[in-house]
This record gives structure tokens, sequence and C-alpha cells, in this order.
């Protein structure tokens, strides 16, 4: 298939149609889909972080439940009604039983909880030795009663100290920090809350002690921070905004160790939310290309007004998933569709263009000389319709081409008759005159040798024009077109003129010519005959100066030969091309005055034109145009 | 500036260069024939008596070749100039138009026994009357003027066959060789004095009419026997 044919090009825009649609299609749902994405990404965090909430708080509130149901089980108050004297005054129990009977409850709790780290009774006395402790084992998981001598003294402890300020049954829940054992962060680390209620004597209404739970919380905020999508990032802090739960673990409890960056520095909607009383805020923020929602999250009663923060963040590439997955299979449905639409495209362009290129072969095959087009059968509307306009415009420009023809012809044979059948007569009336001539000069007088003289110079000028007449009627009659070198062509005219050229002190200036197929003889006599003016037709005194160019223009040569000679007039310009027709005055120049048309027929031969321009300083400026003949159909005819 | 002519444009450039071109040809022409005739005519009054008689005759002869020149000039140019200003096309019948013209060649040749038959049946034709007049006349008058016989036939009617008029005469005929000259202009086929003293331009300007209305003109003959001159004249409308 040839570059950019029609049908080549069907193919390119159907293709282009296609796939252009398609791609705006998609790009339009993409930025759609992914807009509600985003805008529904929010809503959804919000909701999550609700449930995950809930949960959250109703652990803690277990807690708390079971701090006051142990402060209130009577083996408390055994031990406190024991610890008088030794021996309980109500039902003769021992301290040491009541201690026993209280360790058994706490293990009880203890076991079934498994996130209860410590449990334990902590009187006043003896600066807030513990009185009751059961631990579990971090890693075995076991529940165990402490014993009596490894007890520790708590009463410096800021729990402890809280606890003590509260009223009976009012519970005190700490911040949440980590495990220490001794003074020292227990590794790895396990966050901790401990709730704390104080223990009153209940006969005299005296401060008597705490109890207190260590819950490990590290279930409880695994809980607020996980949810089927394990795409997004979950962060707690607390009250204050210091991280709890971080993705990267290092930042997670960064402020029991050291000075650190809280929250709101990396979440301003966090910093909103403290300052507001919503209990959450959410956010899409383009920036960062990310939706973040934040929570908060009472910790313990509500009346302690204590809380922690949850924040979830989700990063459009996330939410975006779906819609770019359908992206994807648009993508691959664009590529299938843009391959059939070329596969439909260049079917139909083939079949579309057909019908032309069998046209054009039938057309190019024309021989304008025969009669009849060939146009093949069954041609669809429109090439059909094509191929009867061009029969009748053929037609049109055959007659014009006869008509053409007839005229040239009828002028060719004028100027053959005019030539051929006037030269007997004047020949025989030349030598007739010639030998009268060499007789009588002597005889004759001065006005009878004038006479005679007359008669020669008539009949030399009458056969000088015949001469022309003749050659313009020949002129192309035999002549084969031949690839032609015309630099070389152009030597040869400047040989022949030599002796006109030095006489004149002419300068010829030769641009770059081409090579063309052309009527050999006949051009290098229009060359001749251009040149040949410029030099004869100099301006008396001044050296000629001659240049001859040729450039390329729409398919033909065009040259010029400019001179600084004596110019033609504008309304004379035309004229000058006829036959026989001199501007100058008779006796200034010799020559027939033909050479002009000759050059005109030897142009209008090779398919083109030729005019005048103005020269150099005055002088004119031929200007005609050569098409290579090869291009001209039937160009033998043509003339 | 376009570089080439369109055809429309080379048709009426060709046009006006025949015009022109048959002008200076003419004109160019007639100047130094009219200046051969005078000084030659000069020359022998003036010293026409000092020439031997073999050269007086040829001083003689100068101004008679220069005249018959002069007339060749001319019949070239009024053969250059038929149907110049264009045809004047009307309905034509060919029989009333032969009738007249047959008439008028009768007049002109008074000698001879001319039978000049024309049939009424020709169809009728849109042409220029003048032109075809013109062709009529060169077509009898070549058919009464080209005969030897006593009594000088001559047939003009309509042929369906060939869809032509014919002109038809039982003269001399043309030889095979003859009939392939004849088109050309100045072409006589026989010698000054035999069959009258015309340039030959008679058929050309028949010719030429003929091609004018889009039609053509041709020669059937046999030797001895007669020719016959066809000719087309078709409605302006059919090329």
């Amino acid at each position: 298939m040839r570059r950019n044919s029609i049908s080549t090009r069907l193919a390119i825009v159907l293709v282009l149609v296609v796939t252009l649609t398609a791609v705006a299609a998609s790009a339009l749902i993409f930025t759609r889909l992914n807009s509600v994405l985003i805008e529904s990404a929010s809503t959804e965090l919000e909701r999550d972080t609700e449930v995950q909430a809930t949960k959250f708080v109703s652990r803690i509130d277990e807690l708390t439940r079971d701090t006051l149901l142990l402060a209130n089980t009577p083996p408390i108050q055994g031990i406190i009604r024991a610890s008088r004297d030794g021996r309980d005054p109500l039902d003769g129990s021992t301290l040491q039983s009541w201690r026993e009977r209280l360790e058994i409850i706490f293990e009880g709790v203890a076991r079934h909880k498994p996130d209860y780290l410590q449990v334990r009774f902590i009187g006043v006395a003896d600066g807030g030795r513990e009185l009751v402790r059961v631990n579990r084992n971090l890693k075995t998981g076991a529940v165990s009663a402490v014993a009596q001598d490894q007890l520790q003294t708590k009463g410096s402890e800021p729990y402890f100290v809280s606890a003590l300020a509260r009223k009976p049954d009012q519970l005190y829940l700490s911040p949440i920090n980590l495990n220490r054992e001794f003074g020292v962060i227990e590794q790895p680390f396990v966050p901790v809350v401990r709730s704390a209620t104080p223990i009153y004597d209940q006969s005299t209404g005296e401060i008597f002690g705490i109890v207190v739970i260590n819950l490990a919380l590290e279930r409880a905020l695994r809980e607020l921070t996980s949810s089927g999508d394990v795409r997004r990032n979950y962060y707690v802090t607390n009250r204050d905004g210091h991280y709890l739960v971080h993705p990267d673990p290092a930042r997670a409890f960064e402020f029991a160790y050291a000075q650190a960056q809280p929250a709101q520095a990396d979440f301003p909607l966090l910093k909103t939310l403290m300052h507001s009383s919503g209990q959450s805020l959410s956010k899409v923020d383009r920036q960062r290309q990310q939706v973040i929602s934040a929570r908060r999250v009472r910790l313990g009663p509500a009346s302690s007004g204590k809380n922690v923060y949850a924040i979830v963040s989700d990063d459009f590439n996330d939410i975006t998933l779906v819609s770019r997955a359908v992206l994807k299979q648009a993508a691959l449905l664009i590529l299938a569709l843009a391959a059939a639409a070329l596969f439909i495209g260049s079917v139909l362009a083939r079949k579309i263009v057909r019908p032309i290129e069998k046209l054009a072969e039938s057309v190019g095959n024309l021989d304008v000389n025969n009669a009849a087009l060939q146009i093949p059968p069954s041609l669809p509307a429109e090439a059909g319709d094509l191929a009867s306009a061009l029969q009748t415009s053929l037609a049109a420009v055959r007659d014009r081409n006869d008509k053409l023809q007839a005229k040239n012809q009828e002028l060719e044979q004028f100027a053959y008759i005019a030539s051929h059948d006037l030269q007997e007569p004047v020949r025989t009336i030349s030598s007739f005159s010639k030998l009268l001539h060499t007789r009588y000069t002597d005889q004759l007088d001065e006005r009878g040798q004038k006479s005679l003289t007359f008669i020669l110079d008539s009949c030399q000028r009458m056969q000088a024009l015949i001469h022309g007449l003749l050659e313009y009627s020949r002129l192309g009659k035999q002549a084969e077109p031949e690839m032609i070198d015309i630099a070389d062509m152009l030597q040869g005219v400047i040989a022949d003129l030599n002796t006109a050229i030095e006489n004149s002190k002419a300068t010829l200036d030769i641009g770059p010519l081409p090579t063309l197929r052309i009527f050999a003889v006949e051009v290098r006599l229009l060359f001749q005959n251009l040149i040949g003016n410029a030099l004869k037709f100099s301006r008396p005194g001044i050296p000629p100066q001659i240049a001859v160019t040729a450039r390329r223009e729409h398919g033909s040569w065009q040259f010029a030969v400019t001179d600084n000679g004596l110019g033609i007039e504008p309304q004379a310009r035309e004229k000058v091309f006829m036959i026989f027709q001199r501007l100058q005055n008779r006796n200034e120049y010799e020559g027939t005055g033909i050479g002009l048309a000759h050059c005109r027929k030897i142009v209008e031969m090779h398919g083109g034109r030729i005019w005048i321009e103005d020269g150099i300083d005055g002088g004119s400026r031929f200007v005609f145009t050569l098409q290579e003949l090869s291009a001209i159909p039937g160009h033998k005819e043509a003339h | 500036m376009s570089s080439a002519y369109t055809p429309q444009q080379r048709v009426q450039a060709l046009e006006k260069e025949l015009e022109t071109f048959s002008y200076s040809v003419a004109h160019d022409l007639h100047a130094p024939l009219r200046a051969i005739l005078h000084f030659s005519k000069m020359l022998n009054r003036r010293a026409g008596d000092k020439l031997d008689p073999r050269d007086q005759e040829l001083l003689g002869q100068i101004p008679e070749l220069a005249g018959h020149a002069q007339q060749m000039l001319d019949a070239l140019l009024a053969y250059a100039r038929i149907g110049h200003d264009g045809l004047k096309r009307a309905p034509l019948n060919l029989a009333t138009i032969a009738a007249a013209v047959a008439s008028d060649v009768q007049a002109s040749h008074p000698e001879c026994c001319c039978s000049i038959t024309i049939d009424d049946t020709m169809p009728q034709v849109q042409g220029d009357r003048e032109l075809v007049t013109r062709l009529l006349q060169e077509l009898i008058g070549n058919a009464v003027q080209f005969n030897d016989h006593a009594e000088r036939k001559v047939h003009i009617g309509y042929d369906t066959t060939n869809q032509a008029y014919f002109v038809r005469d039982n003269g001399i005929g043309i030889s095979p060789s003859g009939l392939e000259r004849i088109g050309a202009i100045f072409c006589r086929l026989h010698s000054p004095g035999n069959y009258g003293n015309g340039l030959g331009v008679g058929l050309s300007v028949a010719s030429k009419i003929a091609r004018l209305h889009n039609g053509r003109l041709w020669l059937t003959s046999t030797p001895e026997h007669g020719s016959c001159a066809h000719f087309q004249l078709e409605d302006g409308d059919a090329a």
C-alpha cells in the first residue's frame, strides 16, 4: 500500500476516532469513579473507627466494672477487720484465711480475663504495702498469687496516690503507659492501663487502701486499629497526642523514653478535633493524596473525661485500586478495539478505494487519441459517477484537442504553402535578375542599375522570408525527444556565437542548468535566438551582460535569459512573438523577424509559454517554461 | 503567473496567431513582390531596348511571375480567411442553392452543353448560406470544367448509405495518385492551359468549408468515367 494513500488515511482516521473516543470515555469514567470512591472513603473510615471504638470502650468499661466488683467482695472488708488484731471479730477467721479467700477470687477473675496482668489489694499501712497480689506470668500466661515475703511497697506510685484521693466507689484510671517491674520498663514493652478504686473501712469510714487491676492494652489497641482493610494506616494517641500505636514501631510509646513529636504535628486534623466537641472528623487531603479520619475514644467512665484518639488514613492509591484495575482492563479493551478498527478500517477503505484505483488504472492506460475510455464495469455509485464525468470531460478535451490540432495543422499548412509554392516564382525571378545583372551592368544607366539592384534585394528578402516560413512550418516535424544536458548545449551555442560575443565584449553568466528530455535541435535554436537577440539588440557602446538561469517550478522548468540591452516597451511584449514582427528600425539590425515566433513555437512544443519581463538597466528578460517531454502524453501529436 | 496555457486559451491563441500570421505573411511578402513588379516594369520601359530579344523576354516574364506569386498569395489569404468571421448558421435547402449555382455555372460556360440534375429529396441542413453556396460553386464548377464529353452530366443528390451529399460527373476522373495529392492547396493535376487556369485552390476551399461545418469532403473516381465528390455537413451540435 502506498504511503498516505486514501485507504491508509481512512484506516488511520478510523483507528484514531475509535481510540480517542474510547480513551476519552475511559478517562471520564475513571476520574468520576475515583472521586466517588474518595468521597465515600471518608464515610467508610468513620464508620469503621466507630465500630472499633465501641469494642475498645466496652473493654475498658468491663475493666472498671471488674475493679468495682472486686472492691466490694466480702474478703476485702474481712481483711480490713482481721488486720486490726489478727482475727476477724465477726466470724473469727484469721487475716491469713481472708487473704487466701481474696487470692482465690482474684485468681479466678484473672484467669478468665487473659489481659489482666495483675490484680492487687494494697493497703495504706506500711507505706502502701501490697496485701494480696495475683500475677500473670507474661511468658506462660499462668496466674498465681504472690507469696507474702515478695510483696512490694507501692506507697509512692502515682496511681496509688490518685486512687486514694477518690471517694468510695469512684474509679481512677491511670494514663496508659508501659509496665514497669521494680521501676524498670519491661521488654518487650507492654502498654498497660491501671484501674483502681479506694477501699474504705466500713466500720470507721477511714481509708484503708486500694484495689487495682493492671490491664494489658495490647489486644484492645489492636482491636482499635485493625479491620479487614490491611492497606490503611492506623494511629492511636493518648489525650496529649502522643503515639500509642504507629505503623512505625519505633514511634509507638516514643514519649515514654524521650522527647517525642506529638501527633498534632503530623495530623492538623487531630488538633482541630481536640479543640472541638465532636466525636470524629474526616478530611480528604489532596496534597498528601490521603483520606484521613480521626475519632475521640472514651477511656473509662464518661465522667472522668479521659480520651484516646484513633486516627486512620487511607492513600488514594489504595482507595482507587478498584478503579485502576478497571482502567487496566479498559486499556486492554481499547487496544482490542483499535486493532478491530484498524482491521475493519483497512477492509472498508480497500473496498472504497478499489474502484477508484481501477478507474485510475484505466485512466492511466488511456490513449488520448483513442476514442473510448475503458471503464471497468460494475463500479459502485460514486465511482461510476466519477467515471462518467471523466468520460464527458475527456470527450471535451478530445474535442478541444482535435480543434487545436486542426488549427495547428492549418497554421503549418499555411506557412508551408506560402513558402513552398511561392519559392518557385521567386527563385525564377531571382535567377532571371541575376542573369540580367551579370550581362548588362555596364550597359545600363544608373537608374537601370539601381532598379536591378532593387529587384535583386527584394528577391533576396523574399527568399529569406520564405526560408523563415519554411523553417517555421518544419519545426519539430521529425524530432524525437532526447535527454540533453542544457549546460553542454549552451556551450555549443556560445561557441557558435563566439565572434559576436568577442566583437561586442559581452559577458555571459550561466547559472546551474538541468538535464532534460527535450527536442534538442529546437531548444538549441531557442537559446541561440534568445542569446543572439541579447547580443544583437544591445545599447550602443555598452558591452552586453547576459545571464541564463533555470529553476524548478510546478513540475516544469523555468528558464530566463536576462540582458541589459535596448529592452522592449511593455505594450509590444505580446506582439514580438508574432511572425515577421520587427520593432527595430529595419536598417539597423539584420534578420527577418521570424526568430521570436520560432521561440514561441518551440516553447509551446514543450508545453510551456514564453513572456518578457524587465531585465537589467532597462534591458529585457525573456522567461520561458519547458516541460520534460516524457511528462506530456502524446507529445508527438501536440504540435 | 501560470506557466502553460489552458487548452481553451491555446485554441484562441492559435486562432489569433493564424489571423496575424496570415496578415503579416501577406503584408511582408507583398512588399518585395510589389517592388519587383514595379522595378521590373520600370527597367523594361527604360532599358528594354538595350537587351537582346531573348533577354527582353526574360525581363518581360519577371512581372508576370511576380503577378502570379501575388495571385497565389491572395488566394492563400482568401483561403485562410474562409469562415474567419464565424458561421452564420441557418436552415438551408441544398436543392434550391444547387439550382441557383447550376444556372450560374451554365451561364459562365456557354460553350458547353451541360445537363445538371438536382434531386429534390435532399435533407435540410443547418449551415452558412454563403459558404455552402461557395462549396457547391467549386464542386459543380469542377464537375463541368474537368469534362471532355459533349454532354457534360452533373448529378447532385443525397446518398443515404454514406449519409453524405454528392456531386457526380461524367468527366475525366482522377487517377489514384491524383486522389492522394488533390487535397493539398495549389494542387493542379494538369498543366496550365488544360482545363482552365485555376490556382488549384477550389477543392481545398470546398474541403475547408465542409470541415468548418464539422463535416468532411472526399472524392471517389473511376478514371475516364467521371468522379464523385461526397461531403457531409453536420449540424453544429453534433460534435
